[in-house]
Formats: C-alpha cells, structure tokens, sequence
C-alpha cells in the first residue's frame, strides 16, 4: 500500500514557531499550550511515519472512496466552448465532502494520542459529519459544536451527526455561525484538555491545526496531479478552489505551488457582495489580525473587533482564512477573488442541469468563476476545479433564494 | 539576573492590607459608562490593591458565559479602547490604585502598539494583561511595555509545565496571575489542590507576589487562597452578576456590591 500524501515541501513553512512569514502562530490562552505543544510532537511523529500514513490512506481507499475521479466535464467544457474544464471529484468521498480526508486524519491521530474525547466546530455540518463518522468508526464520544443559525439551514446534517452517535451542541452566542461554534468549542477545550481532543475542521487556529490539516488534504492535490498526467501528459493551466477557512483548496494547490506554470486561484464568498457589509470575503475586505489562535486576514472593525460574515453558503460563512492563504496571498503565488451568492447559486444550477452533478454551495463558488475564466481560455488550456463537496444538503437554501 | 527595582503593582499587592490583596475586575461599558466610572472609585475606596480594566471582544476566548454577555452589551454601548482610555483619563487624577489593562490581543493590534503605549503612559496604566498573547508570542510587546516601566503580566495555568513556569515567571512583572483551573472564566465551587503546589513552584523562580484568578467568588475562596499564601485574589464574573442582579437599581446595586467585597473578607 503507497499513500497520496504530498511530501515533498515546496517552501520551508511554516518556521518552527507555526509561522508563514508573519501570518500563523499560536495566540491562545496559556492552558492549551501545553496540549499544542503535545499535538504538534504527535503530528511530526505521525507524519514522519509511513506506516500512520500507509494506514490512513489505505482507510481512505477502502472506507471512503480514494482516488477520488478526475472527471472530465464534457458538457460545461462544450458549454463554454474554451478549454477543457476537469473536475477532482471530492464530492464522491464517504459523507460527500474532502472533510473527511481530514477528519479521518486527525480522529486516527487522536485514537493513538490515546484521547476519548473528541470535539469539533462546523459550518455547514460537513466537518461535523465527517468528524461524527470518523469517530464512529474508531469508538469514540464526539460532541459537536454548532451555530443555532446553521443547524436550522443545515437541518438533515445535524440529523446525520446524531444517527451517528454524536451529540450536536447548539451555539447560541454572536451570529449563531461557524465562528461562535468555533469560539465556543475552543472554550470547551481549554475546560477539557486533559482528556479532549479537538478536530478543527480547516487550515485555521493555532499552530499546528494549520499545516496539520493542509498535510492531511494534501491528498488531494497529490493525487490530482498523477491524474492529470496520466490523462494529459501535462500540468493544468488553471486551477481552481473555494475557500471558507481553506482546507480543500490548501490540499489542491500545495501539490502545485512549485510549479509556476499553473495559474492558482482560490474564491471566496463575497455574499451578496463585497461593497456591501453582507459578505465573507476575509482576503478582499480584510486585514492582519488574531482570530481563533493565528494572524491572518480577518474581517474586522476600526477597533479589532470581529465583523460577522455572510454567505449562503455555510461553510464559506467565516470572517477569516487560514494563515498559509494569507501568506499566499501577499507572495502572489495564488490569486484570490469573490463571488456573489447570485454567481454561485447560477453555477449550483448550471452544473446540476449540465452534468447531472449537484455541487455543494461551498464549490459552487469555484464553478462560478469559470464565468469570468472561460472566455480568456483557448481549447488547449486545462482548468481543473475541485468540486470539494456535494450539493444535497443545500437544496433547502437554494430552493429558498431568489435569483 | 540585576535585582531590580519592584514595580508599582507589585509594592501595592504585597502591601496590601487584604490578604490576599483584592484585584477586581471592570467590564468597560457594561452595563454603560457612567456605571464602569463609580465601579473604580467603589473598587479603590473598599482597599483595591489594584484594578483591571477590561476592554470588551467580539469573541472572547478565555471567557464564560457572564463575562461573554457582558461583553457583548458593552459593545452595544460601543466601547472600544479609544473611549476606555478617555474614561480613564477623566478618572486619571482621583485614581491611586495601579489601573492594569485587560484586552484579548486583537484590540491592541489594531490599535497600534506605539498609540497604545502612548495612551497607556499618558493615562497612568500600570500594566497589562493579554490572556490570548501566551510567552512564544509576546516578545516584541514585552520589550516595548519594559521599556515604558509598564508591567506585562502572564497567565501560569494548571496545564503550564515546569519549564515554562520558570519561563513565564522570569519574562513577567508586577505579579503572576495564576489561573485556579482549566476552562474558561467563571464562578466555580472550589479550586484544585493542585495550586497550592504551583504557587510554591512559581516562588522559588522568581520573587514576583502571584494572584489567582477564574472563579474566585466565595469567602472561602479567599480563606484557601491566603491559606496557600497567595499574594492576591482576582474578582470579576460574581461582580458582573450582582450588577446583572440589580441593573435596575444602581445605586441598590452598587451597595450590594459593596457588601459582597465586605462579605468575601470578612
């Protein structure tokens, strides 16, 4: 059994202090350094260790569906009339979404730290849902901390959480989304952290969630540039993925940062647009500053206070983004840009009727872009998007808004 | 290591006549201003060895659910650290009691660190407490603030171990602030037997008075507190809730307050 982690670094980052140039770090209360400090050694170990890395992915294969399909997209490539649009299948992953490359990570990593207790934050319910399926599978309590906002548009996932042995709690504090279930799940930790275990669900928090998490995605990436090679004998042209927090995009692009001919673009949520305070879009609205554990770009007010985003999408519905993006960004290395919720619920709907496959909302967003992308293209160019997630769980949103 | 000169803080804790020397805490703003003004003259009449101004956070970390709300409705009033320190600046003559700045580290940045240091000098502030700035993050501040003769003051928790105890204790001034237990801000029933242990840990590397905080709220606490010799006792969500209690009524409410001081040392 060989494993599809991406080994090889492209850049020595972060330093040993968690940091990519100035972004990252560990701002956290004195009670969970001791446990990061902990969790980072357990990482190194296992990260390090081919055989940790040889049994999870081998549980990937067999349990969740690894190699997910690089699938060429005849009909919106014909639709556009331009390049060759591929999409990395990710949404075809056990539980329909990259987060379980993730949480199966962390939830085996956990199980050999020798912790019973697991806790995670969640957005849409993808994280939780991957996080309350990994714990299942290993025998172990998992509590759920949940925006009381998202756990009313993500219904059937707070449903799934409990039929999997989970408890859901409801977060009632600021604007009821992804960051209080966040605040409050680093609050349980700080309670707990003899016999707790946090799984965060992205590239965000402290040192060492940040590279932890890229490294376990990292698969992604890894496996979609073998898949590219196979089918195209070349590199793709454009790459293409939404980011919330970060963390399917992170497990894209990382495989490809050295390769300077792949144009790498990542798309956040500009909500209902970025001229106005309805929106998520962290990078373009955004400056420097600490939220859950690392600097990083981060919506805030004149005096530091955390601004509340909004997307449609859930999971993209966060005021920041993972250090390793913001580092990116001021390298220029990945190009960042937003869009609408209009934008990406025409996507949701034009890939749906195209190809038969529902897109989550999140993805959607990565789908959009191909608007503004396609008519630059020539036909030999090649765009992969990495369709992170898939779309059922969002019809009640979608069915709701109006175009 | 030079013996240096000890600093206002830490003269006030150990000369204190309260053992432990109380150090009450002030959400600014909550439940408005004027409030938060009479808090420090109540706190500095009833022999406050020191004061912590709290700067409230849209997302306060390290806090539990009454000093979250009180927070939250602080915000409301729309406080941030400008209008803080122009409240101190109007209370800065009447105030002898050593004021100590608490503010998650988000605030602070974006304030800037030159305009904070400069507000911090020109309004008598002592020393400042950041819970979500642990040591490996802290050093540009820490020079800054030394510079200034401002204590930096760190957080030792039950979770610290020995090496960072010493750690901690040789980059802090004025005192150790001491978490009682793991978890967030709040009223709790007893404290560990653990803290006794540390606090002893912490005396024997540095010479610093060490106060605990994060559930001190009973007469009993106090008692066990000075019972393991500890320099001082932080005091902010018990006073938070009679605020609460009484929001009707201040002054009704700042005589309980004033009661429930009297009642923990009694």
């Amino acid at each position: 059994m060989k494993h599809y982690f991406e080994k090889q670094e492209p850049y020595k980052l972060p330093n040993q202090q968690g940091r990519f140039e100035k972004f990252g770090g560990k701002y956290v209360p004195e009670t969970l350094i001791s446990a990061l400090f902990e969790l980072e050694n357990a990482f190194n170990k296992a990260w390090n260790d081919d055989s940790f890395l040889n049994e999870l992915y081998n549980l990937m294969k067999n349990y969740s569906g690894r190699p997910t399909p690089l699938y060429f997209a005849k009909e919106i490539t014909k639709y556009y009339g331009k390049g060759k649009i591929y999409l990395k299948r990710e949404d075809l992953n056990h539980t329909g979404a990259h987060k379980i490359n993730n949480a199966l990570g962390q939830v085996m990593l956990a199980k050999k730290m020798g912790k019973h207790r697991i806790i995670a934050e969640t957005g849409a319910g993808q994280h939780g849902v991957a996080t309350a399926t990994a714990c299942a599978l290993f025998g172990l309590d998992c509590e759920v901390y949940m925006g009381e906002e998202d756990t009313k548009r993500q219904a059937l996932n707070v449903e799934r959480m409990k039929l999997l042995g989970a408890k859901v709690i409801p977060v009632f504090s600021g604007s009821k989304t992804l960051k209080d279930a966040t605040s409050e799940a680093i609050r349980d930790w700080v309670a707990n952290v003899e016999n707790t275990y946090y799984v965060i669900g992205s590239t965000v928090g402290p040192h060492p969630y940040p590279v932890m998490v890229r490294n376990f995605q990292s698969v992604i990436g890894k496996e979609t540039k073998l898949q590219i090679l196979e089918k195209e004998n070349k590199l793709p042209d454009y790459l293409l993925a939404c980011i919330g927090g970060g963390s399917n995009s992170m497990g894209m692009f990382y495989s490809f940062l050295n390769d300077e001919s792949v144009n790498i673009i990542g798309l956040e949520a500009a909500g209902a647009g970025i001229d106005t305070d309805k929106t998520a879009a962290s990078m373009a609205k955004g400056t420097p500053g600490v939220l859950h554990g690392s600097l990083s770009y981060v919506l805030q007010d004149a005096y530091g206070q955390i601004q509340e985003a909004y997307s449609i999408s859930a999971g993209l519905d966060y005021p920041g983004v993972g250090p390793e993006h913001s580092y990116l960004k001021e390298s220029g290395r990945v190009k960042y840009f937003s869009i609408t919720d209009d934008e990406a619920v025409t996507a949701f709907n034009l890939l749906s009727k195209k190809e038969g496959i529902v897109p989550a909302l999140e993805s959607s967003h990565a789908l959009a872009y191909l608007e503004k992308l396609m008519p630059k293209t020539n036909r030999k160019d090649i765009i992969v998007v990495c369709l992170s997630g898939r779309g059922d769980k969002d019809l009640t949103s979608v069915l709701n808004y109006t175009l | 290591m030079a013996q240096e000169a000890i600093s206002k803080i830490h003269k006030s804790i150990i000369e204190s006549g309260k053992k432990p020397a109380f150090i009450p805490f002030v959400e600014v703003g909550y439940p408005d201003m004027e409030f938060s003004k009479e808090l420090f003259y109540l706190f500095q009449q009833n022999g406050a060895a020191a004061i912590e101004v709290g700067i409230p956070f849209s997302d306060p970390l390290a806090d539990g659910p009454i000093i979250q709300n009180a927070s939250k409705i602080a915000l409301q009033n729309g406080v941030n650290l400008q209008k803080t320190f122009d409240l101190l600046g109007e209370i800065k003559q009447d105030m002898s009691v050593p004021l100590i700045l608490f503010s998650y580290l988000n605030p602070v940045l974006s304030f800037g660190t030159d305009n904070f240091v400069r507000e911090l000098k020109d309004k008598n502030v002592a020393g400042v407490i950041i819970p979500d700035l642990p040591l490996e993050e802290a050093e540009e501040l820490s020079i800054t603030l030394k510079e200034n003769n401002i204590d930096l003051i760190f957080l030792v928790s039950p979770t610290s171990d020995n090496e960072r105890i010493k750690n901690i204790s040789k980059k802090s001034s004025g005192f150790i602030y001491l978490v009682s237990s793991t978890g967030v801000t709040g009223v709790r029933e007893s404290f560990s037997t653990m803290l006794a242990g540390i606090c002893k840990k912490i005396k024997t590397v540095v010479a610093l008075p060490v106060a605990v905080g994060f559930g001190v709220s009973k007469p009993e606490h106090i008692k066990n507190l000075k019972e393991i010799k500890v320099d001082g006792a932080i005091i902010a969500s018990s006073f938070i809730k009679i605020i609460d209690q009484y929001s009707e009524n201040r002054l009704l409410a700042l005589k309980k307050l004033d009661e429930y001081i009297k009642m923990l040392y009694q």
